[in-house]
């Protein structure tokens, strides 16, 4: 593969990354038009339909209280990648945020920040997360927050390592030499550098936080009825797994199709944007 | 090494007081009476007053916060709030349960990610190069608690070759499904990783050199690519022992073994101070110990890397 | 293939064939012994202890009380071969008969004695001590002052006398539950907290072994008299996960096993005879009485008329639950349940709640506690209240959270559900609507009605269970028509046991069945 062609281009061309980011667009294409396309409200009861099979009327089947499956999952698809997304933002600023501060400043700062992020990653991460949730009051914001938190030392030691190969880079100098004050520093020339494996590790953590999501859920922790979210619609399915198995099935494919998506964009976004593993992949 | 290793010990004293800090706040400040979980249905204010002075509950939390240090200072983890029994009696019991379905899925991530990783990467076949990275991919993305329960149904049930559930004394049958739900999830991401370090080490001129020498393909494997996709296949698996460790909460419900990840969550759930705290100040332990460990055997498996900063 | 990856492939091969050679199905049953699986571990075997399910019913199996219930819910002897009780009601003089703990030593008076102060320690709380309250100078004596003044004493080795401090018509009931359980005073002395995981009672069974979150296996109680138990013994498996025990059950190696109710109508269609009983448990929401919008009957009766119980059982609840009129469920009725009151009609729900000034519907707060399992209903509830104008948000807890709340008074409406500790009327009313058991008593609506607690009292003092029913029917009845609940439903429990069981009835009071009549 040469190099210089246009990098979105090359991700274009890899197959599996291209596979990824079709399903993902079909999935929040999905979630956005919800709203649209969703043939019910999805909390819409309706008992006498109760446990519904698949068919035309109910495409993907209706749960323990008649609500249509296939609203749900859509409805499900806004509320799993909203608290992805949210989660995976807050990791991303405060790792942005203090891995900056550390690798930039260097010194007691440094050492205080990096102590702090051991710390967090000596907390085996589930455990953790399922301690904040039991504790705090359940909800989304303790949802975003409890797994933003648990997900920012990572992100902080990705940070602070690119600004120190930066920091010292000829240009970086120059423009300090020249005058440039350390937020434009920062701003205009170290963080610009950062940004490719900053998206490659946001998009690969995604699918993780969903699935952390799901494991909270079917502890009763994650996502409170009657809000659907694919983890607590599986969940909830599992006592129906063999009566009704459409209602862990079809939330199940969904979730693991957009994990494998995201994993599948995240490796593409690797390789395209990554410099030392690029054209070294064997196709 | 020596010295190495020293500091790196040294480092944990920090760090293992901030997780025992970190851990007290969480569960005293925030509200939570631990108390009303250990009353019944039925009960009187006086009876919480009581049981909260018996537990050392009223104390000011500074006070409360010493007294733990003080007792952990003597290897004191204290007792259960529910069961009145000693914290390090049940890890001492559950621990090695525990450790070993975490070992069992580590090895099981290794070999199996290995020879998948290795089949995908080689490129010989591949239809089972692509076949095998569909099968791992899916592996990351299912709940585990969705697989669990769709082996049992498999195996114990319809094919009746292994137990549902239990600890069954220690025999290696009842470790195997719950081994293979923990371990799959890493599994697939020791696959990917050796199918990477594969790829990229063929390309490599060494490899070229080795093979051109007349080296039998598979010398050339196993002296050159596979210690190559080694480095990365240990880092990921030493940092996936904490979710090991942790992802054995699920796995652990769902086969009903006996490990200190259920014990965990059931105190979380009770909220058992002291089995909180004891246990996940445990697992810490354990988790950052074998971190250290994975540090030093980067150094053992290939002398060119010598403790470099590891990357998120 | 390349000699590593055959390797590999050999040494997974040689995992997989491991599984397969051993023999198949676990350890074969040991021959004699029930096998049974609890959802959560027991935290203790200790009667002082045992608050939750698990832990009572292994503290029952292992200790005699002076009185227990029979699977059919009578009150009948153990311990105590017979009573007496004085023309005042207010004492009771037990006669022991011959019995031994596991350890070999005689039950006698003094270790009753024991048992008792043990369970009101004024040092060591136990969060069951209430049992004992209606003993004299139960309550000073559990403060930690007038130690003397404790109104139980031992005429002799073999009988004891108690002392209520008011006549009560449901004590020996309360002393059938496990906390009023008779420990061995020696081995209790001697083990201290070490007691709940090593108990010695005089029960039919004894600990044999206790296998840490796994497993605890019960054998027979070595002192007890012999040809009283068919079963060499007990095993209780902990399986959290109640698909896990379906599959544990299906492949042989459990006994008794409760359906869950979404897999009821699998097992209806499959033709598997099931056993079932309703449970003496009432499912309800509970309405704040104590402030607006609540304080007014007419918006409460609303409630009742909005919500189509009858509909969530058939759909919902699979038909496994009876619907509630009242609070006694039927095993503890000695007539039908009141009239039907609260039919479902929304329309009138609305004109109730329009004459009451809520016309422009209503915005409430629902608080249930965290129950994976239990929980799953409220959804359909908050259907029916929007129905009518009324907006419930659920709000979910954890327990002790909730209870917090609950007791407190701060949510509109709670979901909840209330287990007999013993099978009486009684137990399903004056806890829960007498104005003196409000908060942690278990009234947690804060109802406050003058008749019915006079009702309630007057029904203590009245040993004749005809009269006494008569009593608790009239209160029954003006709480039903005050509404201080949304009535919901008693639940009805499946089970199904294996075809090598013989004798196993699903008990009234949980701790009624013993396993002295069950046979393999």
């Amino acid at each position: 593969m040469r190099n210089g062609r246009h990098r979105s281009l090359r991700l274009m061309r890899n197959g599996s990354a291209f596979a990824g980011f079709l399903i993902l667009s079909v999935v929040v294409g999905g979630a956005l038009l919800a709203g649209l396309i969703a043939p019910r409200p999805p909390s819409e009861i309706n008992l006498e339909a109760a446990l519904t099979p698949p068919c035309i009327e109910y495409p993907f089947g209706t749960d323990a209280f008649g609500r249509d499956v296939l609203s749900r999952v859509l409805y499900g698809a806004r509320i799993s990648l909203g608290v992805g997304f949210m989660a995976r933002t807050i990791s991303l600023l405060l790792g942005l945020m203090l891995g900056t501060i550390a690798g930039f400043f260097g010194g007691k700062l440094d050492t205080l920040i990096m102590r702090a992020a051991d710390i967090t990653f000596a907390f085996p991460a589930l455990l953790l997360l399922i301690a904040i949730m039991a504790v705090v009051t359940p909800g989304m914001i303790s949802l975003f927050v409890a797994l933003g938190i648990v997900g920012w030392a990572a992100m902080a030691r990705l940070v602070r390592i690119q600004v120190l190969s930066v920091r010292e880079r000829e240009y970086v100098q120059a423009a300090r030499a020249a005058g440039t004050g350390p937020l434009g520093l920062v701003f205009r020339h170290i963080l610009p550098q950062c940004i490719a494996p900053v998206i490659v590790v946001y998009t690969l953590g995604l699918g993780m936080t969903i699935m952390a999501e799901s494991s909270l859920s079917f502890l009763g922790l994650g996502v409170q009825p009657p809000d659907p979210s694919w983890g607590s619609m599986i969940s909830r399915g599992i006592p129906f797994m063999r009566r009704a198995p459409w209602l862990t099935l079809f939330p199940g494919l969904v979730l693991t199709s957009t994990v494998c998506a995201l994993n599948l964009l995240g490796d593409g976004l690797r390789d395209s944007l990554d410099p030392r593993t690029r054209g070294k992949e064997g196709r | 090494m020596l010295r190495f290793l020293f500091k790196r010990l040294l480092l944990l004293v920090p760090i293992l007081f901030g997780v025992v800090t970190v851990t007290f706040l969480l569960m005293y400040v925030i509200p939570g009476d631990p108390v009303l979980t250990l009353v019944g249905e039925r009960y009187d204010d006086e009876t919480l007053e009581r049981m909260r002075s018996e537990l050392g509950l009223d104390k000011p939390l500074p006070v409360q916060y010493l007294n733990y240090l003080g007792r952990l200072a003597r290897f004191d983890l204290g007792e259960s709030f529910v069961t009145k029994r000693p914290v390090s009696d049940a890890i001492t019991e559950r621990f090695p349960r525990t450790l070993a379905l975490a070992f069992s899925a580590m090895l099981l991530a290794l070999v199996g990610g290995v020879a998948i990783g290795l089949l995908a990467g080689w490129g010989r076949f591949r239809w089972l190069g692509r076949a095998t990275m569909v099968f791992s991919l899916i592996g990351v993305s299912i709940p585990v608690f969705w697989l669990g329960l769709l082996l049992i149904y498999l195996f114990a049930i319809k094919l009746s070759i292994l137990p549902p559930s239990g600890y069954g004394g220690g025999s290696i049958k009842y470790l195997i499904l719950p081994a293979v739900t923990l371990s799959f999830a890493s599994m697939a991401t020791v696959a990917r990783i050796t199918r990477s370090g594969v790829v990229e080490a063929v390309g490599e001129d060494y490899v070229r050199t080795a093979r051109a020498k007349g080296l039998g393909e598979m010398f050339v494997l196993g002296k050159h690519v596979l210690r190559n996709a080694l480095v990365p296949v240990i880092t990921i698996v030493g940092a996936d022992f904490g979710s090991y460790l942790s992802g054995s909460v699920l796995t652990e419900s769902i086969f009903g073994w006996p490990g200190l990840g259920r014990f965990i969550v059931q105190g979380i759930l009770k909220r058992d101070f002291p089995v909180i705290q004891g246990s996940i100040l445990f697992m810490a332990i354990v988790f950052v110990l074998v971190n250290l460990l994975v540090d030093v055997s980067y150094g053992i498996i290939d002398p060119r890397i010598r403790v470099k900063e590891k990357s998120g | 293939m390349p000699s590593i990856v055959r390797k590999r492939a050999t040494l997974f091969a040689l995992l997989v064939w491991i599984g397969t050679v051993l023999p198949s199905c676990g350890t074969e049953p040991d021959n004699g012994y029930l096998r049974l699986a609890l959802e959560t571990e027991p935290t203790t075997a200790d009667p002082v202890g045992s608050v939750d399910y698990s832990s009572g019913l292994v503290s029952s199996l292992v200790h005699a009380n002076l009185v227990r219930f029979t699977p059919g819910g009578e009150l009948v002897s153990d311990l105590a071969t017979g009573w007496d009780i004085s023309d005042d009601k207010k004492e009771y003089t037990f006669h022991l008969g011959a019995a031994r703990f596991a350890c070999g030593r005689p039950v006698t008076a003094e270790d009753v004695l024991y048992s008792f102060r043990r369970l009101l320690d004024p040092v060591r709380v136990s969060p069951r001590w209430w049992v004992l309250e209606d003993i004299e100078g139960a309550p000073a004596f559990h403060a930690g002052n007038a130690v003397d003044g404790l109104g139980i004493s031992n005429q002799d080795d073999s009988t004891v006398v108690i002392r209520l401090s008011r006549p009560s018509a449901h004590f020996l009931s309360l002393l059938a539950m496990p906390a009023a359980g008779i420990v061995c005073r020696h081995d209790a002395e001697e083990r201290g907290d070490e007691y709940g995981i090593q108990p010695c009672g005089s029960g039919p069974w004894s600990i044999g072994e206790w296998k840490e979150g796994d497993e605890l296996i019960l054998v027979r109680n070595p002192q007890l008299r012999s040809g009283r138990q068919a079963l060499e013994g007990i095993s209780i498996r902990i399986i959290p996960e109640s698909m896990t025990r379906i599959a544990e059950f299906e492949v042989g190696n459990l006994d008794i096993l409760e359906i869950p109710r979404s897999e009821l109508d699998l097992w209806r269609s499959a033709g598997a005879p099931l056993l079932s009983a309703e449970e003496l448990r009432v499912v309800y929401i509970g309405l704040n009485n104590s402030r607006p919008p609540f304080d007014d009957p007419m918006v409460r009766r609303a409630l009742n008329m909005a919500v189509d119980v009858e509909a969530i059982i058939v759909h919902v609840l699979f038909g496994a639950a009876v619907e509630a009129r009242g609070s006694v469920p039927t095993a503890l009725r000695r007539s039908p349940p009141p009239g039907e009151l609260y039919t479902y009609d929304p329309d009138r729900a609305r004109e109730l709640l329009a004459e009451a000034g809520y016309g422009e519907g209503l915005e409430i707060e629902i608080w249930q506690r965290e129950n994976p399992e239990g929980g799953r209903v409220l959804e359909s509830v908050q259907a029916y209240l929007a129905d009518v104008g009324v907006r419930a948000r659920l709000v979910t807890r954890e327990w002790g959270a909730f209870k917090q709340a609950v007791d407190q008074g701060t949510p509109d409406a709670f979901f909840l559900d209330w287990f007999a500790d013993y099978p009486d009327a009684e137990n399903f009313l004056a806890p829960l609507f007498h104005s003196r058991n409000r908060g942690g008593g278990g009234n947690r609506t804060g109802y406050s009605n003058q008749e019915v607690d006079s009702v309630i009292d007057a029904a203590a003092l009245v040993s004749s269970a005809e009269e006494r029913w008569e009593l608790y029917r009239r209160a029954e009845e003006i709480v039903y028509s005050d509404a201080p609940w949304i009535f919901l439903w008693f639940p009805v429990r499946y089970e199904i046991v294996s075809p090598r069981l013989d004798g196993y009835r699903i008990p009234v009071i949980f701790n009624g069945q013993r396993f002295l009549d069950v046979e393999i």
